[in-house]
């Protein structure tokens, strides 16, 4: 698919209307790994897959979901550089914003700025549209938990459940049929835990490692880090599942 | 395809949504001569294989420090290279006068990536075409760090970067199961055997053509001198993992 002359500059629109470069930024997020933000009763979860890609490569590094402030975390899916650089902006703006207001910004808000900030790289013919997709996700006093999904056009949403990289037609198929607003966060890991296992399915011999985070009404409301032993019981749990689900069929 | 539509500067995605620019600064770091960290529980070591421009020419140093606690090692654009050194430099000095105490590692590491990433989104300027090695010793533990001219940058157990590194990062997969509990000595000749899997047939390691950088928990940066180094070459004779293995 090439969009013949129109697709050089992000300046330039097709003859139909559409940006390529836009759309080719896009396509960067879609080819690289699976990250899944989902809302559960007591809280939200955002979990991603790290294939590693060395034997030599030290365990539980090379995060991609990161703390914005206490209770509001960012995951990026796609071309971490370009996503570590949005995350920088927003904790920039996260910070002026309760240094100005005195309460911490809202999801809501921070998302809206940073949403801009990725569509103005979208602009100009001397930069370049972001290769990633960011998820927010927090929880305030005033609108409880929230959880949004800006992607490389600048395009942002609020979600019950989002999810972006190579597995989210496994993952969306996986949302409408589980209704995860019934579970709580820590019956939901075990469902995450499968749909990531399954979101790398052509690639199972690889090695993969799991991060997940949340905030839920258990944790104190803070975003962090799911104790690894939790993880592992949940990705132990889901290959059974997948197991069971292969035999039934 | 045509890929000479969209390979002349870092603000054209390809179709298939790959920033070519950005790999072709890769291919940069491929071309640099070998350089290789490796760690144990207490120590951190970097060996290279320093390049003659010419026989009158002195050897081209690949290793510089940053500050007692940390140290690169370059593979690609020296230039570039020394763009970087710099900036880390200042910030350890500048992290040491506001809160008196080292720089942590994976932080420096992430502005370091930061910057390089900068360079990777702008119609006017190009990447960094230079991978470090960083190693480095905090609160949080033993660290071997790689970046890319991609912004990308990740934490190792152990590395090798640079030209016909394949063959070092072999002889890792073999043996990186021994390297935590090793001994400085071990581990400095583990590092001088996989850059000995490096070389050319008609190249021989000698003391002007490797450098080596030894880091520990007690032990500030330093290279190993002209003697140290023909000591460990001819160590490197008797020297086999099995016999690491057989002492355990």
């Amino acid at each position: 698919m090439s969009g013949s002359m129109y697709d050089l500059s992000v300046a330039t629109y097709s003859q139909e209307g559409r940006i390529y470069q836009v759309e080719y930024a896009t396509k960067a997020v879609e080819n690289s790994e699976t990250v899944i933000g989902v809302k559960c009763k007591d809280g939200v979860i955002l979990a991603g897959e790290k294939q590693k890609f060395s034997r030599l490569l030290e365990d539980n590094t090379n995060k991609r979901i990161y703390n914005i402030d206490t209770q509001t975390g960012m995951a990026i899916c796609g071309k971490l550089p370009d996503g570590r650089n949005i995350l920088q902006r927003a904790k920039a703006e996260s910070s002026q914003y309760q240094d100005m207001y005195a309460i911490p910004v809202s999801a809501n808000v921070l998302s809206d700025r940073v949403a801009q900030y990725v569509h103005a790289y979208t602009m100009y013919s001397g930069a370049r549209p972001f290769g990633s997709a960011t998820f927010i996700a927090s929880y305030n006093t005033f609108d409880g938990y929230e959880l949004f999904m800006i992607e490389p056009s600048g395009n942002k949403y609020a979600y019950h459940a989002c999810t972006h990289g190579k597995g989210r037609a496994v993952c969306k198929s996986e949302f409408e049929r589980r209704n995860f607003k019934d579970l709580t966060c820590q019956e939901a890991l075990v469902y995450i835990a499968k749909m990531l296992i399954l979101a790398h399915e052509e690639f199972k011999e690889k090695k993969y490692e799991y991060e997940m985070t949340w905030i839920t009404d258990n944790n104190g409301r803070k975003h962090q880090s799911v104790p690894q032993d939790l993880i592992n019981n949940a990705v132990q749990q889901a290959e059974q599942l997948i197991e069971q689900d292969q035999m039934g069929d | 395809m045509l890929k000479h539509l969209y390979d002349t500067d870092c603000v054209t995605w390809s179709p298939q949504g790959k920033l070519f620019q950005v790999e072709y600064a890769m291919e940069a770091v491929k071309q640099g001569s070998i350089c290789l960290g490796l760690k144990s529980n207490e120590n951190v070591v970097l060996c290279s294989l320093k390049r003659q421009p010419s026989e009158l020419a002195g050897y081209q140093e690949k290793q510089f420090k940053i500050d007692d606690h940390m140290a690169i090692a370059i593979a690609g654009l020296t230039a570039d290279a020394r763009v970087l050194c710099k900036y880390m430099r200042t910030e350890c000095l500048e992290y040491k006068y506001t809160y008196e105490s080292h720089h942590p590692v994976g932080r420096l590491v992430f502005k370091v990536a930061e910057k390089s990433q900068h360079k990777t989104q702008s119609g006017a300027k190009r990447p960094y075409g230079v991978g470090l090695l960083v190693a480095g010793i905090d609160p949080n533990g033993v660290h071997l760090f790689e970046t890319c001219p991609s912004g990308n940058y990740y934490e190792y157990k152990c590395q090798a970067i640079g030209s016909r590194s394949q063959a070092a990062r072999t002889y890792f997969e073999s043996w990186f199961h021994l390297f935590e509990k090793s001994t400085l000595e071990q581990l400095i000749l583990h590092g001088l055997s996989a850059i000995k899997k490096a070389i050319m047939e008609d190249e021989e390691l000698n003391e002007k053509n490797v450098e080596v950088g030894i880091l520990g928990k007690n032990l500030k940066f330093t290279h190993l001198n002209a003697q140290e180094l023909r000591d460990y070459i001819t160590k490197l004779e008797q020297f086999s993992p099995n016999s690491q293995i057989q002492q355990e």
